[in-house]
């Protein structure tokens, strides 16, 4: 309830502030005259088009990503029983990247291309990951990190064969725009994309809470209470592995917030699933539409939102680390 | 306030005099100087853009360029048939090919971007080499020297510093180069340009805003060729005091600048220029008058450190300006310029302006 009320009173400083000033009075003027249907004066125009068209879906996609990153990132930590994995790190974003990349430098130049191309690596590098930690079969938290680490370096690499044979002034460009992660070039119909798949995967890891508490105890215990892990365990990956995809195909890279904000959520909301994933929802939101604001406001040149996330969370995970030693964290 | 213009209007003449002063004079030092050793292929010292002393032994046959620019800059100076390695995408430049059409038999080294193949640029046994200053150039300069492969690194960021590159060039080569008549060309154009815009009052100057190759939000700085190409054309850079290499940019930072036209790089891809056409941004200036131009020619991109970057002032100074310009011909002054630079006209090559972009969504 806390966290919901931080989340909304953020989002109103954060559509409030901009490299564009907007009054007080002029920014309740613009919310009256959308509500009402009023035609808006001329000078405010472009006050209008700004607070409407750019400020207010910059902020709606940064909660929609803050929170599927997060989320994704819990429910890869519970799935696999390990605290240390995300989508990151388990080579999902390199995979997503390598996709949007690639969809990026075919003929085709589509947008909803990038997308599938973008899912169809994410899921092949998580699956690679699991496949690779399975094979060789030693049950240690650290051996899924390794293979992650494994295919992340795998798909880094075929990025940079890709970034090696592309264009470099016209191909390339492009290509390491998207890699750095930015959400400036958000526009209400990648909104409108967005917010289904994440809300519906926000409900389902919601609604399936409780079968995640009962898979993050293993296969075993899952199959004696009932369960059909596998089944399961499928549906709750490709279903964040989505989410990671449309996040990465739509914003680039954004790293850190699927690692440290579940770890953070779980720390207030306790491990039980039900109440740890709306926080973590609600944690990643606040997180990213932060970092976002920072971003866009500190200076007239846009800062990098992953050198904020990256800045923070980094910290954030080594107190985080020394806090939990010796505990079986790791 | 309107002596302050005036002493600034002064200023800038003369600092630009200065300049043109000080460019003829390196080009004469270094013709006067090395003219001798140049000539009979005797051992010569040059100093490169990065300060550092390059002796070059003898008669040099065989050039390897490792970046686009230094490209242009040798097949203006009429060196093509030296070049033995070039930059991996100079292969592909349609300029390049225009104009030495063997360039696709010339041994690829790599690019600045992702890096030199070191041992392809030696096994070239280049008798000279010309870097980058930017990311390994440095480096890769000293291990050449190290060889005994004379490098020299060029810094072509200016108008001024592309016509010091190409003196710079020439000297290092020695013998019999393009590149009297390159300078006399860059300088006509540039004194044509201001000439006709000495007058224009500040008022009624135009604020404008360079979108790089990354994207529509992707910006120039005060620091790079862009940056000239616009206040040699009278328009005031909105990203002028942003510095170092292209800075990404917030939408509404766009907004706040609000310039009167926008130019694309030639080389943005279709889907970032779709991005013009989305109802947030129509009421900037530049898109609601639709003044969004392309960066010409088809051919090669002007807005680019090369000896074709002084096109781009004359080109947007005349779209921005019609009335200043009402009675020159762009493409018959561009054709002439190709013709000084590379022997051929653009419409020879097969070039066009190209500048219009297409605003359906």
């Amino acid at each position: 309830m806390i966290l919901s009320l931080v989340l909304l009173i953020l989002f109103l400083a954060s559509i409030s502030m901009g490299r564009v000033f907007i009054r007080g009075g002029d920014l309740l003027t613009l919310v009256i005259n959308f509500f009402s249907n009023n035609e808006t004066a001329k000078d405010l125009l472009s006050r209008e088009l700004v607070f409407w068209w750019i400020r207010v879906p910059r902020c709606c996609m940064a909660i929609l990503v803050g929170s599927g990153l997060a989320v994704s990132g819990a429910v890869y930590q519970a799935l696999f029983r390990n605290p240390l994995v995300s989508p990151d790190i388990l080579g999902v974003s390199a995979g997503c990247t390598f996709g949007a990349a690639l969809g990026l430098v075919l003929p085709f130049d589509s947008f909803y291309l990038i997308h599938v191309i973008s899912f169809g690596f994410g899921l092949a590098a998580v699956s690679m990951s699991v496949a690779l930690a399975r094979v060789i079969a030693i049950k240690s938290v650290m051996i899924l990190v390794l293979a992650g680490m494994v295919i992340l370096s795998f798909f880094n690499a075929l990025l940079m064969i890709l970034k090696y044979f592309s264009d470099p002034y016209e191909q390339l460009p492009s290509i390491i725009f998207w890699v750095m992660g930015s959400l400036s070039r958000v526009t209400w119909e990648n909104v409108l994309i967005m917010a289904p798949f994440t809300l519906l995967g926000i409900l389902l890891f919601v609604a399936l809470g409780f079968r995640l508490n009962i898979l993050s105890l293993g296969d075993i215990q899952a199959r004696s209470l009932g369960m059909t892990p596998s089944f399961f365990r499928r549906l709750l990956i490709i279903t964040s592995s989505f989410m990671v995809a449309i996040s990465v195909a739509t914003c680039g890279q954004i790293a850190w917030i699927g690692l440290i904000i579940p770890h953070m959520a779980r720390a207030i909301a306790g491990p039980e699933h039900e109440r740890m994933i709306p926080m973590t929802a609600l944690l990643g939101a606040i997180f990213l539409l932060a970092a976002d604001t920072l971003a866009r406001t500190i200076s007239s040149a846009e800062i990098p939102v992953g050198i904020i996330t990256a800045l923070t969370g980094a910290p954030i995970f080594g107190y985080l680390m020394v806090k939990n030693r010796g505990t079986g964290w790791l | 306030m309107r002596i302050e213009k005036n002493n600034v209007s002064t200023d800038k003449k003369g600092k630009n005099m200065a300049q043109k002063i000080g460019t003829w004079m390196a080009i004469f030092m270094l013709v006067i100087l090395g003219s001798g050793g140049a000539a009979t292929g005797q051992p010569r010292m040059v100093i490169d853009q990065a300060g550092r002393h390059v002796l070059i032994p003898g008669v040099v046959d065989k050039i390897v360029t490792t970046f686009k620019p230094a490209t242009l800059c040798v097949l203006s100076l009429g060196l093509a048939p030296k070049l033995v390695g070039v930059d991996t995408s100079s292969k592909r430049d349609r300029l390049s090919k225009a104009v030495f059409p063997k360039i696709n038999q010339v041994t690829g080294i790599g690019s600045k971007t992702m890096g030199i193949n070191f041992e392809a640029l030696v096994s070239q046994e280049p008798d000279l080499v010309i870097l980058y200053s930017q990311k390994d150039g440095l480096q890769v300069a000293e291990r050449l020297a190290d060889l005994n492969i004379p490098a020299i690194v060029i810094l072509p960021e200016t108008f001024h510093t592309i016509q010091l590159s190409l003196a710079l060039i020439a000297r290092a080569v020695g013998g019999k180069t393009n590149a009297a008549a390159v300078e006399q060309q860059m300088d006509e154009v540039l004194c044509l340009i201001r000439e006709r815009l000495k007058d224009l009052p500040q008022k009624e100057r135009k604020t404008g805003y360079f979108a790089s190759s990354r994207g529509v939000f992707s910006t120039t700085t005060g620091n790079m060729i862009q940056h000239e190409i616009f206040t040699t054309a009278g328009i005031d850079n909105v990203s002028g005091n942003l510095t170092g290499y292209f800075q990404d940019i917030s939408p509404e930072q766009l907004f706040r600048w609000n310039p009167d036209l926008m130019v694309l790089s030639r080389h943005m891809k279709r889907t970032e220029v779709k991005r013009l056409a989305n109802k947030a941004l129509s009421q900037v200036a530049a898109i609601s008058n639709r003044s969004v131009y392309r960066c010409p020619s088809s051919l090669s991109p002007w807005d680019f450190p090369s000896p074709l970057s002084v096109l781009a002032s004359l080109w947007l100074a005349k779209r921005v300006y019609p009335d200043h310009f009402s009675d020159i011909d762009l493409l018959d002054k561009t054709n002439v310029y190709h013709r000084a630079l590379f022997g051929k006209t653009m419409d020879e090559m097969g070039g066009g302006l190209d500048d219009t972009i297409q605003w359906k969504r």
